[in-house]
């Protein structure tokens, strides 16, 4: 289930830029003694969605966002719209893959080629906080 | 949170398809319950007409890496002002192409329509 979460880097800078839909899931935060930073806190179908485990994390927990949600927040937010595809290879067998983010302040952004769907998704995520970034410090 | 997840008519024929993931929710005749609320009711969860529900990210990835069938929702901005979006699904020998949604979701949901469909023709 992990991999349906964007990274622990990027749900801290997700937080900091305001993201704030409902969470499916939680990272541990560095800012209690007892947690280890970036630690997925899973919410199984064994356990309680509240847990006295949770409470006793508390405030020292940032929400997991799914990947769906960070580009819907985005679309809906900002109007910046990010086109994941697929393409057949010209030259070699299988498929690569690619991002465009389009409503940006920066125009049309593509990035080149990846091996993988995941790849070029995540490489997307990075590049619209990254752009979001550069747009909040002016 | 409801709109993270399948409706519950392609939920149901992705459990025909074979669709057996870890997922966050199930549909309870229909009704869209999240894991964990009720662990008695969640022991119900996968019988007849209560399939699991998945995250519409799920579903693209379980139509990639079990049917090898890629898609994409495009986002088009016409000269004129207009836009709209479509999805490609990408095959082995074969393309599909749907133009002209007005939404983001509409697209979304009219290509896992689409691959569902392609899936059980197969």
């Amino acid at each position: 289930m992990k991999n349906e979460f964007v990274t622990y880097k990027q749900a801290l800078a997700l937080k900091e830029l305001g993201f704030d839909d409902y969470a499916f899931n939680w990272y541990s935060t560095n800012k209690h003694p007892s947690l280890i930073a970036g630690i997925f806190l899973t919410i199984n179908s064994s356990e309680p969605l509240y847990s006295s485990e949770m409470h006793k994390i508390g405030i020292w927990k940032i929400k997991a966002p799914l990947k769906q949600q960070v580009f819907r927040w985005f679309r809906e937010k900002y109007g910046w719209y990010a086109n994941l595809s697929s393409w057949i290879h010209e030259e070699e067998l299988g498929i690569y893959h690619e991002f465009e983010i389009y409503g940006n302040p920066n125009g049309v952004y593509g990035d080149g080629k990846y091996d993988t769907y995941e790849e070029a998704e995540n490489a997307c995520i990075d590049k619209l906080i990254e752009i979001l970034k550069q747009q909040d410090n002016g | 949170m409801d709109k993270e997840f399948v409706s519950y008519e392609q939920a149901l024929s992705l459990k025909e398809l074979g669709f057996d993931e870890e997922c966050f929710a199930w549909y309870n005749y229909g009704e869209l319950l999240e894991f964990g609320n009720d662990h008695i009711l969640d022991m119900y969860a996968g019988e007849d007409k209560k399939p699991v529900a998945p995250l519409k990210q799920q579903v693209f990835r379980f139509f990639r890496e079990k049917y090898n069938y890629n898609h994409s929702i495009i986002f088009h901005k016409h000269p004129f002002g207009t836009n709209d979006y479509q999805y490609m699904i990408l095959l082995e020998d074969d393309e599909y192409v749907e133009v002209n949604f007005n939404l983001y979701e509409e697209a979304e949901n009219a290509c896992i329509d689409k691959l569902i469909e392609i899936a059980k023709q197969k």
